[in-house]
């Protein structure tokens, strides 16, 4: 593993399990009363990447960037990839199942390769996988039949690359430069962009080895992340076979299956880099362009207000009246591009008490009344949390009504309250059983007839009345 | 004497002080404070504030949060002696903001880099709030890029509170505290292999450390060139060997001890050929 600057490199991250089927078969022995084996049902289970198609999911970036166009005549496409050990899930030999007793160091041969192909040099195709399975004369493809797979159905559909023998020979790799165009990437992502801060950091890479061309005119190039299954000692340049004799080379095209692929268009003396992008871009505070007024305003004159408020970051937009008029107000979001203004807007429990008259332009200014609406209309748009927010409301006011029906008691009965001063004294049902023992006695005609005299309330349920 | 009014607001206030507010409402307020669920033409109303190919600089307007943060907090009340008036629930949202502001990002983050995911330590409510909109095409290109944000005046790197992309080319970020100044760095998982010059020649790069040496550092002046076939296949095994051969890897050096150098494999490879992750500062003015 090696650091450099903030990322580190590994070589390979092979899977913790090869791809393929798995059975799980469990027994159970008995040895009371008598011995016995119980055997269980077996369990199968699949494990591995899908042979012919990629999940869009998996992929995390591209590069040249989709769609773009610079001189790209110097730097190698590559593919990033979501999951770390994607290039390593299958085998480029399909024969060999399993890599049980291989080294997990080293390097390793990956069963996708990146290529880049120029417009013309190769016809993509989307057919089913019953067409894909199907052998052909004319048509190299290893894979050629063999059985469908666990999750496969004939409908399916995927993405392939025919191409000719000769540009078959030119753009794909050999099978031993393979292992040295996939690798993987480590990183720090703390300070990224939130939908990316839940991944571990651990990237596969797989790199093109092919450069795009640089010419004075644009060329479109499209990169095809592919798969190699099953072209163990068919790549070109392969060991010990001579040029032409390879066993495609009579055929009139090779398959291959692309399970992703994007375009870009390369053309000298045009850069559009991080770099060149990131230079260009204008830097200001978040307001709206002010051009000075001409000539000299005079005192008072409201423009010069209404140019000071653009400055500070309001926009007039057109305001439709409750009442039906139309006419234009001020109006500046959460995003300001000064200090925030000392502001009074305490107390007002509504979005009209947060309307604010500007006397200079003779408009209103919205700002914070709207502010206070959408606070509304979003947490009502959201019915868990305002359920929530509201019955949270109601167990206070339960709680209080509980709290005040034990403050009038404890004014209104101080007396009795005193001797009932022992252990559940606040609870406001210990005094209420007291008041009805006491009304049992015929003792509390008294003390409710004072206190009614006094205020008016009936005072047992802790409600005002009559107020 | 008190009115019954008065002490049936002061039950309720006190009793409201003992029970904890839920926690789906805390947290939804908090995140929209940091103007999660704002629609974006409240946050722009005119486009000329944010044309294609700018940053703009912003600071929070919390008067305006306030106000919004008391309209939400409004539903279920409003009746006269509504004891929630005076800004309860504004006070009670804003003791919670200092570590509460912190949380969405925090929960969403993988571990592996929490480390470097700093705490505020002054859990007073900082007030200042600032940050940024960007319109570009580069948020489209690369739109894993690295930011930070800079206070220069007194060199403090600032938290992030928030990072996200609001469209295709436009990406808001917001920091605790005051910056003046916006670095982006291109996305190191995806840097890629490319040669030092137009007719594709590289630097050797070390992969050892070696006195003052660091890993990545140039190994001498000399450029060498990518060897090529077929008109642009980098022809790979050639150019291993090549880049071994300077490298002295895989040599065994013998002496007292027999010593493996460091091997050379694809991530040695990847370090060779990797460029430099680009980088870019925009400045408040």
């Amino acid at each position: 593993m090696n650091i450099y600057g903030e990322m580190q490199f590994m070589s390979s991250a092979p899977p913790v399990m090869d791809s393929g089927e798995y059975r799980v078969r469990a027994a159970q022995k008995v040895t009371l009363p008598e011995s016995d084996t119980l055997q269980g049902e077996p369990l199968y289970f699949y494990a591995g990447e899908q042979r012919f198609t990629m999940e869009r999911e998996v992929v995390s970036d591209v590069y040249p960037p989709k769609n773009s166009m610079s001189d790209y005549g110097t730097v190698l496409p590559h593919i990033v990839l979501k999951k770390k050990s994607y290039p390593w899930e299958r085998l480029i030999n399909a024969k060999k199942t399993l890599r049980q007793g291989e080294h997990i160091t080293g390097n390793r041969t990956p069963w996708v390769a990146l290529l880049l192909l120029e417009e013309g040099e190769a016809e993509v195709k989307t057919i089913t996988l019953e067409e894909l399975l199907k052998e052909k004369e004319t048509i190299f493809f290893p894979q050629a039949g063999s059985e469908r797979m666990v999750g496969e159905k004939e409908a399916d559909v995927c993405q392939v690359l025919e191409l000719a023998p000769k540009v078959f020979r030119e753009v794909v790799p050999r099978e031993v430069e393979l292992e040295w165009l996939a690798h993987v990437r480590i990183v720090d992502l703390h300070a990224r962009e939130e939908n990316r801060i839940s991944h571990p950091g651990c990237y596969s890479v797989v790199v093109c080895s092919r450069f795009p061309p640089a010419s004075e005119t644009a060329i479109k190039c499209s990169a095809h992340l592919v798969s190699l299954e099953g072209f163990h000692g068919f790549l070109p340049g392969d060991m010990g076979v001579e040029e032409g004799k390879e066993s495609w080379a009579q055929k009139e095209c090779i398959r291959l299956v692309s399970l992703h692929q994007w375009e870009f268009c390369s053309k000298k003396r045009t850069t559009e880099d991080f770099r060149t992008l990131a230079e260009k871009l204008d830097t200001e505070a978040f307001r709206l362009p002010v051009t000075p007024l001409k000539g000299k305003a005079a005192e008072g004159d409201f423009k010069v207000h209404a140019l000071e408020r653009l400055k500070r970051g309001y926009t007039v937009l057109s305001h439709l009246v409750r009442t039906g008029e139309k006419t234009a107000s001020w109006y500046r979001g959460p995003l300001i591009p000064c200090e925030k203004e000392l502001s009074d807007q305490s107390q007002n429990q509504s979005a009209d008490g947060r309307l604010m008259y500007d006397r200079e332009t003779g408009l209103f200014d919205m700002s914070y009344a709207a502010a206070w609406q959408l606070g509304r209309l979003m947490i009502l748009k959201n019915r868990s949390v305002s359920a929530a927010l509201c019955s949270w409301r109601k167990l206070v006011e339960q709680k209080g009504r509980e709290a005040l029906e034990v403050h009038i008691l404890k004014n209104h009965l101080g007396e009795l309250h005193k001797n009932a001063n022992t252990e559940s004294a606040s609870s406001g049902r210990y005094a209420k059983q007291r008041i009805y023992e006491l009304l049992a006695d015929g003792e509390i005609e008294s003390l409710l007839g004072r206190a009614k005299e006094e205020k008016g309330h009936e005072i047992l349920d802790g409600f005002e009345e009559g107020v | 004497m008190k009115s019954w009014m008065d002490s049936k607001k002061e039950c309720n206030l006190q009793a409201a002080d003992t029970l904890p507010l839920p926690d789906d409402v805390v947290k939804w307020l908090q995140e929209s404070r940091l103007l999660y669920d704002v629609p974006f033409s409240y946050l722009v109303p005119d486009e000329n504030f944010l044309p294609m190919e700018t940053i703009r600089f912003f600071q929070l307007d919390e008067n305006w949060l306030d106000a919004m943060t008391e309209g939400a907090c409004s539903i279920g009340g409003g009746t006269t002696n509504d004891w929630t008036t005076n800004g309860y629930f504004l006070r009670r949202v804003k003791q919670s903001l200092p570590l509460g502001l912190y949380r969405r990002r925090r929960e969403k983050m993988h571990q592996n880099h929490l480390v470097h995911c700093a705490l505020p330590t002054d859990l007073k409510d900082s007030k200042v709030r600032m940050g940024f909109l960007l319109r570009s095409e580069l948020v489209e290109a690369y739109p894993g890029m690295k930011v930070e944000g800079w206070d220069r005046s007194s060199n403090i790197e600032r938290n992030l509170l928030r990072l996200n992309l609001l469209s295709d080319t436009v990406m808001l970020g917001i920091f605790d505290g005051y910056i003046d100044e916006i670095n982006v760095t291109e996305p190191s998982e995806a840097l890629h292999f490319g040669t030092r010059t137009s007719d594709r020649k590289i630097y050797v790069r070390r992969i050892e450390e070696e006195g003052p040496y660091k890993i990545g550092d140039k190994l001498s002046e000399e450029l060498i060139p990518v060897p090529i076939r077929d008109g642009r296949m980098v022809d790979v095994s050639n150019l291993v060997e090549t880049l071994k051969k300077k490298l002295h890897a895989d040599d065994f050096v013998c002496g007292e001890e027999v010593q493996q150098k460091p091997a050379f494999t694809s991530a040695e490879l990847a370090l060779e050929m990797v460029e430099m992750a680009a980088q870019e500062r925009w400045t408040k003015q």
